[in-house]
């Protein structure tokens, strides 16, 4: 059976109903944003993998508890497995240099290229272009404080102790990252 | 932390998980009763989703799929099987749109008439093939004198093994009696699944028998107790051979 023009939600659906062949479609279409994030936050191979079969065994374990109102496939995922990963963070008790972390060291450039789906690794391509387009235009002090909140789980408290700013300052400028970006992204007008 | 009346400031740190434990809950006790708020937490959301594309995509080792399927496919793992009053109505009717495109006035018609003509075809041929492995089967089931306006179709996943009932047209039962899924082989009939419809008859349940679905020679649907019988005793309302 080809899933490939089934869409996520539907996908969702069967793997509620316990069809497993729906669950290795949706691994098949979401494994390497998954583990990628994962090992983008944990730095350890052997620890992303066990994230990223947790994460697939609880989409299989809680899809009927998906809400489709609440949030699209993609999301869900990438909001478990980042919040599954900065977890295993902080349970390592991982030391964070905040100084000197960058975007650079999260995102080098060489990105492996799909082979089994080409147009999935086509949109993949393009996201990534575009995201990391975005990303470029944040001032540097911006795309500071973005990391150390997204892939290292820090809160406004912690990222004022690990960059000796103040506290307001770094709540300003995570706030102003994120408008950016979201402007830059859909296009669309804020209103705060 | 503000007073305003929205709190949209404060969401794109609550949606990176920047905010303090007390700020947190705070936020989302307000979305939970903030609808503006929460199409802003939607908004922002969406921007978390596309930061995981900042991150080169690599593959994991094929072990985490083998793992994985593994893990799904044992005996010892549970299945989801949420109610049938929590599925949404045509579920299945949006899973068989995507499989049988184009899409036709009635899905379950369709669904019937394709696996009809197939039987047909199957039954007329001079050499029976068996089905190819891997591909997904259905078995139509058609109304009896007991439920003549009724349709169904058993739905075979592509290893065989698991599946599910789709129904449309069955009346309704009382809160006493359901309808119970017969799988049928040498005369000898095992439980399928127990469900109910909805008031417009349509009803779904997923079908895992613990043995291969193709094993079985026909299906039938019968009015039981709620709960179910250990073996058929009330009026059969649908029914189909494989």
């Amino acid at each position: 059976m080809n899933y490939s023009t089934v869409d996520d939600q539907t996908l969702i659906k069967l793997i509620a109903q316990a069809m497993p062949d729906a669950l290795e479609a949706l691994y098949q279409r979401y494994h390497r944003l998954v583990f990628s994030l994962a090992l983008n936050v944990v730095f350890e191979k052997t620890a992303a993998e066990e994230i990223t079969l947790d994460i697939f065994t609880k989409v299989w374990e809680k899809a009927a508890t998906y809400q489709p109102e609440r949030a699209q496939v993609k999301t869900w995922l990438v909001t478990l497995t980042r919040n599954r990963a900065i977890d295993w963070l902080r349970r390592q008790q991982v030391r964070v240099d905040g100084s000197s972390i960058s975007w650079a060291q999260i995102s080098p450039e060489n990105t492996p290229a799909s082979a089994d789906n080409p147009a999935h690794a086509t949109e993949t391509k393009l996201r990534q272009e575009r995201i990391r387009a975005a990303v470029a235009q944040l001032p540097p002090e911006q795309q500071q404080v973005v990391v150390l909140a997204y892939f290292k789980g820090r809160t406004h408290r912690e990222i004022a102790e690990l960059t000796n700013l103040p506290l307001g300052t770094v709540k300003t400028r995570l706030r102003l990252a994120m408008q950016k970006l979201h402007r830059l992204l859909f296009d669309e007008h804020m209103s705060v | 932390m503000t007073k305003d009346l929205h709190v949209t400031d404060l969401i794109p740190a609550y949606v990176l998980g920047a905010l303090d434990g007390d700020e947190a809950r705070w936020i989302a006790e307000h979305l939970a009763a903030c609808s503006v708020c929460r199409e802003t937490l939607v908004q922002y959301e969406m921007v978390m989703t596309e930061l995981a594309y900042t991150a080169p995509q690599t593959e994991p080792s094929p072990a985490v799929k083998q793992k994985l399927m593994a893990r799904v496919r044992a005996a010892d793992t549970p299945a989801p099987v949420p109610p049938i009053a929590s599925l949404p109505q045509n579920s299945w009717w949006n899973a068989l749109l995507t499989l049988f495109k184009p899409m036709p006035r009635s899905l379950i018609a369709t669904a019937v008439v394709l696996a009809i003509v197939a039987g047909v075809w199957w039954f007329a041929s001079p050499q029976k093939q068996p089905v190819p492995a891997g591909q997904m089967q259905t078995v139509a089931l058609l109304g009896t004198d007991a439920a003549p306006d009724a349709e169904g179709v058993m739905i075979i996943g592509a290893d065989g093994r698991d599946g599910a009932v789709v129904v449309e047209h069955l009346p309704p039962l009382d809160e006493t009696h359901q309808y119970q899924l017969w799988l049928i082989k040498n005369g000898k009939r095992t439980s399928g699944a127990v469900f109910s419809v909805d008031e417009e008859g349509y009803g779904v349940a997923p079908v895992r028998p613990g043995r291969p679905l193709t094993d079985f020679s026909a299906f039938g649907i019968t009015i039981e107790p709620a709960g179910g019988s250990p073996a058929p005793t009330g009026q059969k309302v649908l029914g189909g051979s494989l």
